[in-house]
């Protein structure tokens, strides 16, 4: 089985789970189901598979000579699905430490990473993503954020000012202005990536998702 | 019962700050001892007093009703008792014999009682487009809220299902509060468009 069915076998599984126990008990969140179904579909694993493919071109021994890569932290991390991509491309020997604010993320995250021993490294940390950043800023040698139209502005320029100055990032935007809990959409990969302001930009690129939306990406440090 | 102050919020350019005036000018009638505030992202053409949305976090649309229930409320010294209303609302004679103050208030449905509603649709039976609460006393609304907001933005279309099936307290008014446009006719105080009704032309507007 590979790695993408063995996610979606345990997605299933899960969304089975929730509704099996979700006729005995009246607390069990049924909206949960449809929400893990929403990230892994086609539209997720597009926009993370992309930067996976783009993203580990650039995870060289030279560009990580002076502080190797070891630990990365991925910020609002939902459940965990980039950090299962991109470990297929990464050793296993380096922490991915998924972040996110929803208690239940950590949960569902480590039922869709069952099964496979490729993910001993990936954590999952139940934490305001940006007060767990704050408080260990140093320890990370790559910053993944693909939710940054969910932060605030402030914050996000927060991150970048608390990073150590080789530190690389990568992060994801999008122009999708209609969606109510989209609070920091840009019109313009370029926009958006002067919404940064980055020491060095290493790649910049976007991705149209679909009529209303097109997804922006920066790779820099 | 009279209300100490009365909330209006605009946010976005669904509604204008003609809907804000003109609500003030129909409730003073009935409220000459308000304090009336609008809490909003564009004051200009607004004659009350207003208060700026906040900064952080940025909210949008309905959403941003929920921060009248936050501590900054009453830091920013709203105290007593509140009312809020909608702007999509024509209030046609006084409402006061309907408004009480225990607890979180808010509308009740009428129109929506033979409804089916599907458990995971998350329809609600209730409308916040009125509501009374006594400052200070519903911050947990708003903390709770602020919890795991992302989801709950992404689980609920409005503030009425996250109140609902979040399992927060509520009271709601007697019928004959108001009058839905858009549903069966019944006389109230108040005339109410539900929002899809908004560009609906308006007596006064």
């Amino acid at each position: 089985m590979s790695y993408l069915e063995t996610i979606y076998k345990n997605a299933l599984n899960a969304c089975e789970d929730i509704y099996r126990e979700s006729q005995y008990n009246k607390d069990v969140d049924l909206y949960r189901s449809y929400d893990i179904i929403n990230s892994v579909n086609e539209t997720q694993l597009k926009g993370k598979q992309w930067l996976v493919d783009t993203l580990v071109p650039f995870l060289t021994d030279e560009q990580f000579e002076y502080n190797p890569l070891r630990d990365i932290i991925i910020l609002g991390s939902w459940y965990g699905l980039n950090g299962m991509l991109l470990r297929q491309k990464i050793d296993n020997d380096i922490n991915i430490w998924n972040v996110d604010t929803d208690p239940w993320c950590e949960h569902y995250t480590n039922i869709l990473q069952a099964g496979n021993n490729d993910y001993k490294n990936n954590h999952s940390i139940t934490d305001d993503a940006l007060d767990y950043f704050f408080t260990r800023a140093d320890a990370y040698q790559l910053i993944i954020n693909t939710s940054c139209e969910h932060m605030e502005p402030d914050d996000i320029r927060l991150i970048l000012g608390a990073k150590t100055r080789e530190t690389m990032i990568c992060f994801q935007s999008n122009n999708y202005h209609s969606i109510q809990s989209h609070i920091n959409t840009h019109n313009s990969l370029d926009e958006f990536v002067e919404s940064l302001d980055l020491a060095g930009v290493m790649w910049k690129g976007e991705m149209q998702v679909n009529e209303e939306c097109t997804r922006y990406m920066v790779i820099g440090v | 019962m009279k209300p100490d102050n009365i909330i209006f919020v605009k946010h976005g350019t669904k509604y204008t700050a003609d809907h804000v005036n003109r609500l003030y000018e129909q409730l003073k009638e009935y409220f000459p001892g308000a304090n009336y505030l609008c809490y909003t992202d564009d004051p200009v053409g607004v004659n009350i007093v207003c208060m700026p949305v906040l900064t952080k976090p940025t909210l949008r649309f309905w959403w941003n009703k929920l921060a009248m229930f936050s501590e900054d409320f009453t830091v920013a010294g709203i105290v007593g008792k509140c009312l809020f209303f909608d702007l999509d609302m024509d209030i046609k004679e006084d409402p006061s014999s309907f408004l009480k103050w225990d607890g979180l208030t808010i509308l009740k449905d009428y129109w929506k009682d033979d409804l089916y509603m599907a458990p995971h649709a998350y329809d609600v039976h209730i409308n916040s487009s009125v509501i009374t609460w006594t400052a200070g006393e519903q911050t947990h609304i708003w903390d709770y809220f602020m919890s795991n907001k992302d989801y709950f933005m992404r689980k609920y279309k409005g503030i009425d299902r996250f109140l609902v099936h979040e399992g927060l307290e509520f009271n709601t008014f007697d019928h004959g509060l108001v009058n839905s446009v858009a549903n069966e006719f019944r006389d109230a105080p108040i005339d109410m468009y539900n929002g899809i009704k908004y560009e609906l032309p308006r007596n006064n507007l």
